[in-house]
């Protein structure tokens, strides 16, 4: 049995324009990307990201004294593989987007604006749940009501 | 006529026991703690409504009279019961949900439905065998000797129901339409009692709403999923669905049980026609068990031996069989639903070419089948679960795991896959089972592997041999696999060696085992 996580926020913009190295195509060649890496760790969060590899991404930015404020969004990437995560995740994908209102035209922008929309639909799916929890217990309470009511007038 | 309505009462009261958890399956699942619920939930009905049914034959007064009309109410509600479910659940319930969301819904919901459903008719049964006896007593016997004899009476019932609920209603007249067929029964006794047996004459008109199609055929789809089969068996409902890529002309299947959901059991890839290599997810990761088998070993192995427990559709094959290349293998597969198996050849066959290598097995249960695998096995796989992401208890102990250590070839590896929420060990699901495993095959040996994109882990534990260092997979993994199955290969995306060692949980044990409540309430906290 396996429990799909259904995210595949996966697109070109995510790849820099001058890696280093080859992206990785197959098990063999990401691995090997692994070993030899000279890319910024940046650079490894997006081919690791592409590989759904999410706990490597964040052992990848781990290493990086300063994470550029674009950069950071590799991080709201990876926690919407987990979705124990992903509300904090939500509170942090609106901050970066309030934070980052210079970069509204760039890939980087409407790839969180994704994560954003993901997470909220979550959010949404969530509160549904909630809500149809709700209504079993207000089913539930209503039946038993009408059923001692008719119980009592009619036994 | 008393001993016919107390066997019925007892036939009925099974029936709704053992059925109501198929009419919930579709909605909500069968896990334990649903099973539990609903017995729960029966006995409380039984227990309210014999006091109540004791209180009412106290009277004396019109028992037959009393008894016809008990016994139409319980037959009224078999109806409901039959076709509410279904209607109400698909009405309340949120579409396109996944698993880790819904596990305090579906318990609530579940819950809710069999109060709703399940108790009112079972209540209303129970007054049966408070008036009988009123009645043989009222006719000279003893109270004791009337509810000793008409207890039994009603015992022997419940047997039958139990057979017939297993054996007749689930393969071969349907869950529904033996509800109904309890439900005519009851009115036809009603019927009896009250001397009006002319009006069962219109009686078979309330089966005509089976010709309907139920809505539970089509409970928690996926989003862009089409139904392709859909049936019950004694262990679960299960049905195929399918998605197809209109650009490419590629499809996928998925072999789903109960509430299906964003979760399957066996999984089915294509494109253009062809079979793909690679069915996705956990299963890609079994391609590494040859190289893990082989590795630092004096000779190769004229053949790998495979027992594959939970073979379910068998897309464990597909990667193994383009791992091992021309190298000889067998597998031989284990399934405790035939029906599984069954379906999946209808829907999700194999390549013809690959059926003489493979023995499936089917009727068995996992643990009973290994006892009996031929000695020297090269690779076990446990991918078996019970309900939905429930690991059965018996198969995640120290005590099966000593047994699949002593069924293992030297240098033989066991190959578990766990669906879990956790990331880290701790007092959790992951570390209750690897502890569990480590206990049999020491640390050095064992590796978990996350599985890319989901939450399943592979645990590899080899027998008396260290697996390959992560360091080391680039070189032996041919070219072209998926990425993904590189992915499980980083060292971030992996637990073994000292962190093992760390883990705080004991192992799980045949005598003490905590799992099924840590599976709960894993599931239900996230």
């Amino acid at each position: 049995m396996l429990i799909v996580v259904g995210l595949m926020l996966i697109s070109s913009s995510l790849f820099a324009q001058n890696a280093s190295l080859p992206i990785p195509h197959d098990a063999k060649s990401l691995l090997e990307y692994y070993a030899a890496s000279t890319d910024s760790p940046t650079q490894q969060a997006r081919v690791y990201l592409s590989a759904g590899a999410a706990m490597q991404i964040d052992s990848s930015l781990e290493s990086t004294a300063a994470l550029s404020s674009e950069d950071r969004r590799y991080q709201l990437l990876a926690a919407c593989f987990n979705p124990s995560l992903h509300s904090e995740a939500l509170v942090d994908a609106n901050d970066w987007l309030a934070n980052n209102q210079q970069l509204a035209d760039s890939a980087s922008y409407a790839n969180v604006v994704e994560v954003r929309d993901f997470l909220s639909e979550k959010q949404q799916q969530a509160l549904g749940i909630s809500d149809a929890t709700t209504m079993f217990v207000i089913s539930l309470a209503s039946f038993l009501l009408v059923f001692v009511v008719i119980f009592k007038r009619y036994v | 006529m008393t001993v016919w309505i107390a066997l019925l009462g007892g036939f009925s009261v099974l029936v709704i026991e053992i059925l109501g958890v198929h009419l919930l399956a579709p909605w909500f699942g069968s896990s334990t703690i649903i099973w539990s619920q609903q017995i729960a939930i029966i006995l409380l009905a039984m227990a309210v409504g014999a006091w109540f049914g004791g209180n009412v034959a106290r009277k004396r007064a019109n028992l037959h009279s009393k008894l016809s009309k008990v016994l139409a109410v319980a037959a009224a509600f078999f109806i409901l019961l039959a076709y509410g479910v279904d209607y109400f659940a698909a009405k309340v319930l949120p579409t396109h949900l996944s698993l880790d969301q819904v596990a305090g819904l579906f318990q609530v919901g579940s819950f809710a439905s069999a109060i709703i459903f399940f108790a009112p008719p079972v209540f209303f049964l129970s007054w049966v065998t408070p008036i009988l006896v009123e009645l043989r007593v009222a006719d000279g016997s003893s109270a004791g000797q009337a509810s000793g004899r008409l207890g039994a009476i009603a015992t022997a019932g419940s047997l039958a129901g139990i057979y017939f609920s297993t054996f007749i209603a689930i393969p071969i007249l349907g869950v529904r339409a033996s509800i109904i067929a309890v439900a005519i029964l009851l009115a036809i006794a009603s019927l009896m009692l009250s001397k009006r047996l002319r009006l069962a004459i219109g009686l078979p008109l309330l089966g005509l709403p089976l010709l309907l199609e139920s809505p539970s055929l089509y409970a928690n789809m996926p989003p862009s999923s089409t139904l392709v089969e859909s049936l019950h068996t004694p262990y679960q409902k299960l049905r195929v669905i399918e998605f197809v890529d209109t650009n490419d002309g590629s499809a996928e299947r998925w072999l789903q049980m109960n509430e299906g959901l964003d979760s399957y059991q066996s999984r089915w890839k294509s494109t253009a026609g062809e079979l793909s290599q690679w069915p996705g997810g956990y299963y890609d990761l079994f391609a590494l068990l040859p190289t893990y088998i082989e590795y630092q070993q004096a000779d190769v192995k004229p053949q790998h031996n495979y027992c594959i427990l939970g073979y379910g559709g068998g897309s464990a094959v597909m990667p193994i069989a383009t791992a091992e290349q021309d190298h000889p293998y067998k597998v031989v597969g284990i399934e405790i639903d035939p029906v599984v198996t069954q379906l999946a050849e209808k829907h999700m066959p194999l390549p013809q070419e690959l059926s003489a290598n493979i023995e499936v097995y089917s009727d068995v249960d996992a643990r009973a089948a290994l006892r009996f695998c031929d000695e020297e096995q090269d690779a076990i796989i446990v991918d078996a679960y019970s309900r939905q992401f429930e690991v059965p208890l018996h198969l995640a102990t120290k005590e099966f795991f000593d047994e699949a250590y002593g069924k293992l070839a030297d240098g033989g590896v066991l190959c578990f896959n766990l669906g879990t929420t956790g990331t880290e060990l701790a007092d959790n699901v992951l570390g209750y089972v690897t502890a569990s495993i480590v206990a049999s095959f020491g640390s050095e040996y064992v590796r978990l592997q996350h599985v890319a994109r989901s939450r399943n882990w592979i645990i590899f534990a080899r027998k008396a041999k260290q697996l390959p260092p992560l360091s080391d997979m680039a070189s032996l993994l041919p070219s072209g696999w998926p990425i993904e199955l590189g992915a499980s290969c980083l060292p971030a995306e992996c637990i073994e060696g000292a962190a093992l060692k760390l883990n705080p949980t004991p192992a799980l044990s045949d005598d003490k085992n905590s799992l099924m409540a840590n599976q709960f309430f894993e599931w239900a906290r996230d």
